[in-house]
């Protein structure tokens, strides 16, 4: 498609348009790569105990996509209970976020508020700390944080996306590549550089007022 | 919002509209004609009973029951990881189910690495001309336990489908010995042979039977008259010939002799008695 448009003559219509890549697809892709870098490393094992063998099978390799989501989001969750079990935590700051998660649904607070929030913060950093502490350890430590961080991008993606926030998304597309490439993902791989270059010059071809829909009022996935 | 969460409950609640049952255009215009008038009685009797009909929740992550699983499995996983621990404080790679131990060329670990290096080797190039190899990908932890090297290029091996062919084979600790000399075929022997996938003869069963050369006594045969069969072919030939109705008794089978022939070979039952029935 790319080529096409590239390829059409000056001026006539087709040239002007925009070719984006479509995010469901990567998305697969990128859950493809992470099953092909988890394999032989016990994560199919691991959800084998809530899927059946041959579900898993294909949500390692990228497809039965809803599965594979939820199937990574709860294995990251009981593999943060692990990392957590390092991690060294005041008791000021344990009963907040229990307090905030407890009443969570009652009395929401707004995104700004909770990442203003000095408690959260501090768990957050002490959790990376853990996760550097752990994959300094071996490779194996290694390979584990490594799936946690490529899920947590993963959500951040989906997050992005959902959200409309088109700086975010472009940036987790970025971060996604080199997961690609290690994976043999190539035409992914190739053409999200292409894509990625194409889109730090669409200020150039669309009018300041698209541009401005597109990019901050999240035109590129919502109206 | 107010019509969709009160006059629009009705029609998406169970017993509504779009709900458990088809509707024709008919019931169709009552509904929305009387919800007017049954809008209000309706809301009255909810709170009056202190119930309330609703819709659950749209999305299914949100419902109770997908919490409970959720929840559920989690708790599976993190007894899993309990018994297997992802953190085993190892210097090698190692699977933690397996416990195989990774060489060094499986890099897996440092994906993000091995994309950079590979991503570096594609600068300055044009779109058309990037070449992206497969060895500059890094090598997942499933190669150490289940791969073999033929003409350089490692290929994967199912070692459950190895194992079971050995365990079946093996008679002895010395056929053990003897299947682990050689490296793997690529392909299963007992299919291909180095020209292609065998074929079978198809006649090569029928081969493997002897001919027998026992005579069959005439002497030893019994005739074994059925009669019911007899008595439908012949009401059933003798009608369809529209011949005069026969009435289908034994005695009177002489008076059509070329019929009954016919007749008695399709409603006897040969019993030899050298053949083993059993």
């Amino acid at each position: 498609m790319r080529e096409i448009v590239a390829g059409a003559p000056a001026g006539s219509l087709l040239s002007k348009s925009i070719i984006r890549l479509g995010g469901f697809h990567l998305l697969m892709s990128y859950l493809g790569a992470i099953g092909y870098l988890m394999s032989g490393s016990g994560l199919k094992e691991l959800l084998s105990t809530i899927y059946a063998p041959l579900s898993v099978e294909k949500m390692m390799q990228g497809l039965a996509f809803a599965r594979a989501v939820r199937g990574h989001l709860l294995a990251t969750a009981s593999l943060a209970t692990v990392i957590l079990e390092v991690v060294q935590l005041t008791e000021d700051e344990v009963d907040c976020i229990k307090n905030m998660t407890m009443s969570f649904m009652d009395e929401q607070s707004s995104l700004l508020e909770l990442n203003q929030n000095t408690h959260l913060k501090a768990l957050s950093e002490k959790f990376g700390a853990a996760m550097e502490l752990l994959s300094s350890k071996g490779p194996t430590e290694q390979l584990w944080v490594q799936y946690f961080k490529m899920v947590s991008l993963m959500k951040e993606y989906i997050h992005a996306e959902r959200s409309g926030d088109f700086n975010a998304y472009l940036e987790c597309v970025r971060r996604m590549i080199p997961y690609f490439h290690a994976a043999g993902h190539f035409p992914y791989a190739k053409s999200c550089h292409l894509y990625i270059q194409d889109m730090e010059k669409l200020h150039e071809k669309l009018s300041p007022e698209e541009y401005h829909k597109f990019v901050n009022d999240s035109y590129f996935t919502m109206r | 919002m107010t019509i969709e969460t009160t006059l629009m409950r009705s029609f998406s609640s169970q017993g509504g509209m779009t709900h458990g049952r088809g509707v024709t255009n008919c019931t169709l215009s009552k509904l929305v004609i009387g919800v007017s008038a049954t809008h209000d009685i309706c809301t009255s009797l909810e709170e009056f009973g202190g119930v309330l009909f609703s819709t659950s929740e749209q999305h299914a992550d949100f419902r109770q029951a997908r919490q409970n699983k959720d929840a559920a499995d989690i708790a599976k996983l993190t007894d899993w990881f309990e018994e297997f621990p992802p953190f085993p404080e190892t210097r090698d790679i190692i699977s933690i189910v397996t416990g195989v131990v990774g060489d060094t060329t499986i890099t897996c670990y440092n994906a993000v690495a091995v994309g950079k290096q590979a991503m570096a080797k594609m600068v300055n190039s044009t779109f058309s001309n990037i070449k992206l190899a497969r060895k500059d990908r890094a090598l997942p932890l499933s190669i150490v336990s289940s791969s073999i090297q033929i003409k350089d290029e490692k290929i994967p091996v199912d070692p459950f489908l190895l194992f079971q062919r050995i365990s079946i084979s093996k008679k002895t600790d010395e056929d053990l010995k003897l299947y682990m000399e050689y490296e793997l075929a690529p392909f299963p022997l007992a299919l291909f042979s180095e020209s292609g996938m065998r074929k079978s003869t198809k006649s090569a069963l029928y081969k493997l039977f002897n001919t027998t050369t026992k005579d069959v006594h005439v002497a030893q045969i019994h005739i074994v008259f059925d009669r019911i069969l007899h008595l439908y072919l012949t009401s059933y030939l003798t009608s369809a010939d529209s011949e005069e109705p026969n009435d289908s008794s034994d005695d009177e089978i002489d008076s059509d002799v070329e019929h009954s022939i016919n007749l008695v070979v399709a409603s006897v039952i040969l019993v030899n008695d050298n053949w083993n029935w059993n």
